[in-house]
């Protein structure tokens, strides 16, 4: 729902609500510490690549967060909003113009945290910044797309788990033909496996041949691994669109098919994010 | 000296003071009353690291220009940064010692010494008051705050400049300015910009000991396969 300026909309007001619930001291301090120096400026690749737009520099992206920080959250703000560019969001349109900017202008690389001389860390309250426009379902429509598909289907390509089974089983069949041996096997759901190996939809659904050379890797090496028929996914978008829940259940649904299936040990395929969202997103606290 | 001067630099001074660090004790309050972040990721890194020996690195950043690429290519830009602060630190003296050391002032070195720190300051403040409205970029990210903060500064240091002497043989009014804006300066630092050094010891920790963690910081120069483990 849409509102006007004399009155906030609904997705405005939770994305002000959750804010309050989502931030951190070290997020306070970043938000409170910038002195507009512009340092930062030149470490940017969005401003190297859009010379001359200002709207690309660090410090101009995060005064779009900043500002509805010091008018919600920060006294000086509250008081004397003009003066030290305090703002807030009141329709939906403007939540969209700032997840153009918190998706679009920004990728979280933090070369301007490290550049910046009183350490604000910007990607830090960036992902905080998706999170909560993603909370109210605002975000691109790519990244919408496939965090529903693991949220639902339990895998960002939405591959089906007949699809997944089949796809392995030819995989396998090529394998045997490849290592001129009928009884070459790639293992789906074996417990008691030294090694589950989970991989990228990618894999499955447009190029299968990774899942084959992983496959001749295990087989050459004599290893004792299957892959599991669920909780095969180890990309996860709650790690780039600062959904902590999905997130959380993405990483979460990986250890939980390791745990089932009392695996020793939890190899991912190639990814670059995958490797640490699968480390860090699952919240479930269990030892690994 | 008239009651009116002896009033700016004793009590105003003290009033000012007093204010300052009220508002400074309730603003660390308020910060340190939202909760820390805890670290999701396990330690990383080459193991040559962690997060007390990123804190260190952090906090001492600002006095390594060589170490971060943005003042590694902006020498002067960094120049201007060291002369601009320890001209803050010699007006601020200077308050003092008017009023409570004025015996310091009878040398015409220790004049010299703190009219040339606060003389420099003063011209890189113009600088900076030039680029903050000529350069694009620096001009869409300021607010009324951050030019008023740095045209109040440069003002201070200009005054800090003639109010070195400690002379009012011609006239108190220079002096009257100086400390009725070193008054103005104290009280309203802590809601401004200028507080900006409150939260650099908490900015610059947290992020070290999160670089630290991940094995980022301390950032080495040299291959991976040189470093200890």
């Amino acid at each position: 729902m849409s509102s006007t300026k004399n009155e906030r909309s609904y997705k405005a007001q939770k994305v002000i609500d959750r804010m309050g619930q989502k931030l951190t001291r070290q997020m306070v301090g970043s938000l409170t510490a910038c002195v507009h120096c512009g340092m930062c400026t030149d470490s940017c690749h969005y401003v190297l690549a859009n010379p001359g737009d200002p709207t690309f520099a660090p410090a101009y992206k995060a005064d779009r967060i900043r500002r509805l920080f010091k008018r919600h959250y920060d006294w000086t703000g509250k008081v004397f909003p003009k003066w030290v560019k305090a703002g807030s969001v009141f329709t939906d349109e403007e939540l969209q113009e700032l997840k153009d900017i918190v998706f679009g202008k920004c990728t979280n690389c933090r070369r301007c945290t490290v550049n910046c001389p009183m350490g604000v860390d910007l990607a830090t309250f960036n992902r905080m910044a998706r999170g909560l426009l993603c909370y109210v379902g605002i975000m691109p429509e790519g990244v919408e797309y496939v965090a529903k598909e693991q949220w639902e289907i339990g895998n960002q390509m939405g591959v089906l788990k007949e699809d997944y089974v089949e796809t392995i089983e030819w995989q396998e069949e090529e394998l045997q033909s490849e290592m001129e041996d009928p009884t070459a096997k790639i293992p789906i759901d074996k417990p008691d496996s030294n090694i589950v190996y989970v991989i990228n939809p990618r894999e499955i659904k447009h190029d299968p041949r990774s899942i084959l050379d992983a496959a001749k890797i295990f087989y050459a090496a004599g290893e004792d691994y299957t892959m599991p028929s669920e909780g095969w996914d180890m990309t996860n978008f709650g790690l780039f669109n600062g959904d902590d829940e999905l997130g959380g259940a993405v990483a979460g649904r990986v250890y939980d098919k390791v745990d089932e299936l009392r695996g020793k040990k939890l190899v991912i395929s190639e990814c670059g994010h995958g490797y640490r969202s699968t480390r860090c997103e699952d919240t479930s606290k269990r030892e690994r | 000296m008239s009651n009116l001067l002896h009033l700016s630099e004793h009590t105003l001074q003290e009033v000012a003071l007093v204010l300052m660090a009220t508002v400074y004790y309730l603003r660390i309050r308020w910060f340190l009353k939202w909760p820390l972040g805890k670290e999701r990721q396990p330690a990383t890194g080459l193991g040559d690291t962690n997060p007390k020996k990123g804190e260190r690195y952090s906090l001492g950043l600002i006095a390594k220009p060589w170490a971060m690429e943005s003042t590694r290519s902006k020498p002067f830009m960094y120049a201007q940064f060291v002369v601009f602060h320890l001209g803050v630190v010699a007006s601020i003296t200077l308050s003092f010692i008017i009023p409570y050391g004025p015996g310091l002032l009878t040398s015409s070195m220790f004049v010299s010494v703190i009219q040339v720190l606060v003389g420099a300051a003063c011209i890189v403040g113009v600088m900076r008051i030039i680029r903050r409205i000529s350069n694009p970029y620096i001009r869409a990210i300021s607010s009324p705050d951050d030019h008023f903060s740095l045209i109040l500064l440069t003002s201070w240091f200009a005054f800090a400049f003639l109010a070195a002497p400690n002379d009012i043989s011609g006239g108190e009014g220079i002096m009257l300015t100086y400390f009725l804006l070193t008054a103005f300066f104290l009280m309203y630092v802590p809601f401004s910009k200028i507080s900006h050094y409150l939260y650099y010891p908490f900015t610059r920790t947290y992020l070290g000991r999160h670089f630290g963690r991940r094995g980022v910081f301390p950032i080495r120069r040299k291959p991976a396969y040189q470093v200890s483990k």
